[in-house]
């Protein structure tokens, strides 16, 4: 949605990096950054979000340094304020243009860190997980996904939308207990799910179960 | 109620009952099986398939009733009927699960491509009003975790979600040149011209074609995506 997806927004933020490089060495001389360059900051956010896509649980949120993002986007916002226009002096010029491309692209990177953020949101929500992790903004975002969520499957109150998107196989399966998930009732009977029992049951009644790690299919 | 569902309503009064009942059954399940593969297959989002979702939603429902009502005898008396529930299930399951996908596909796609829907009006009309809901409230909730992450306290010029300026659009559009394979239903008459080459579909034949080349006739299915 935000800007291509991810993978495209990631090679583009690459792409991006390197074409500043030498643009922006003519330009240090005027502001000394202590010795870092513009969006040195934002790189390592995009670094952190290509590390976590893989991943299957959601990490810790980078506060600081999405922090120290904001921050120098602001100060390049208000030293491109003070700096007046000035067609003829090439090398303003030149210092307005690299500014405005490190603020965009800061932005990209925000942007790019929280959408994949909020994509692990969206199907941890679809999974029926909990979030252990993540700040209050995206537990707030997880509540109201969740809601979102829930008004919609109530339009579709037969059809099991969280089901697997495998398609089926067997009707009944054999599926042996890992933990303690007390008695849950069936069109086909009570059953008692004791650790370690087996039982044969029918498998879209027990889906969530396998899902939330209670029972294992035994193949 | 559209063309197709008068004159289907029309058929149905007119055609001996029975036969027509197994009839419309077999269709609907073909179209819903048609209308999951076009999904699944289409680069963009297609017109959401109201009538047809409707009635199997009612069958489903039936069918359920009917398991409910059976295997409350199962665990007294009647047990001839367990093989007949065995088999309502698994058509139920595939069913469920065809269903499942196809709503799921075009989530997927509402959430991939929201602005670029939300910008355009006809767009928006193939969404069922569920899909409308479902996209705005999302969209809505994003908006509020970027602004109240980082959006809001960046500079003004920086706030915008759907800006397209410095060589990078922020919108994510379909891809309508990707290629796709297709069955030809019906003569389409067009001739097809990519580039220097003039394409003649043939009924019946299969191609592997660029989507956009055959969009038009997808929308009138008068070829099917596969």
């Amino acid at each position: 949605m935000l800007g291509g997806d991810a993978s495209q927004a990631l090679k583009k933020n690459h792409h991006h990096h390197r074409k500043h490089a030498s643009v922006l060495i003519t330009t240090t001389r005027h502001r000394a950054f202590e010795g870092k360059m513009y969006g040195d900051i934002a790189n390592k956010l995009v670094v952190e979000a290509k590390r976590t896509q893989s991943l299957e649980q959601l990490t810790v949120f980078q506060d600081e340094l999405v922090r120290s993002i904001i921050k120098e986007t602001k100060d390049l916002a208000k030293a491109l304020e003070t700096m007046e226009d000035d067609d003829e002096d090439r090398s303003k010029l030149c210092h307005q243009f690299v500014a405005h491309l490190a603020m965009r692209r800061n932005k990209r990177a925000l942007l790019l860190y929280e959408k994949l953020r909020a994509e692990k949101l969206d199907q941890m929500v679809w999974e029926n997980k909990e979030l252990e992790v993540g700040n209050h903004h995206e537990l707030e975002y997880f509540k109201s996904y969740s809601e979102v969520l829930i008004d919609y499957k109530s339009e579709f109150p037969d059809v099991d939308l969280t089901g697997s998107l495998e398609p089926p196989t067997d009707v009944f399966i054999d599926v042996r207990v890992l933990k303690d998930a007390g008695e849950i009732q069936t069109e086909y009977g009570v059953f008692n799910l004791t650790k370690d029992s087996q039982f044969f049951v029918r498998k879209a009644d027990v889906e969530r179960l396998i899902q939330q790690g209670y029972l294992q299919l035994i193949t | 109620m559209e063309f197709d569902d008068i004159l289907e309503e029309f058929e149905r009064e007119t055609r001996s009952h029975k036969y027509n009942e197994v009839e419309v059954k077999r269709s609907d399940f073909q179209e819903l099986q048609n209308a999951w593969i076009s999904e699944r297959m289409c680069p963009e989002l297609l017109d959401y398939k109201q009538s047809l979702i409707d009635r199997i939603l009612s069958r489903i429902r039936v069918q359920i009733e009917f398991i409910e009502m059976n295997s409350i005898e199962l665990q007294t008396t009647e047990r001839d009927i367990k093989l007949q529930l065995m088999i309502i299930e698994s058509e139920l399951d595939r069913v469920n699960f065809i269903l499942r996908s196809y709503l799921r596909t075009r989530l997927s796609k509402v959430d991939k491509f929201t602005i670029f829907i939300r910008n355009d009006e006809d767009l928006v009309q193939r969404l069922s009003p569920a899909e409308t809901q479902y996209m705005e409230s999302h969209f809505r909730a994003l908006i509020d975790l970027y602004n109240s992450l980082f959006l809001s306290q960046l500079p003004e010029q920086l706030q915008a979600l759907d800006d397209t300026g410095g060589g990078i659009s922020m919108i994510e559009e379909p891809d309508l040149d990707r290629p796709v394979f297709v069955k030809v239903i019906n003569d389409t008459i067009e001739t097809i011209v990519i580039g220097e080459e003039e394409i003649d579909l043939i009924p019946g034949s299969i191609y592997l074609i660029r989507y956009s080349a055959v969009q038009r006739f997808v929308y009138n299915q008068d070829v099917l995506l596969i």
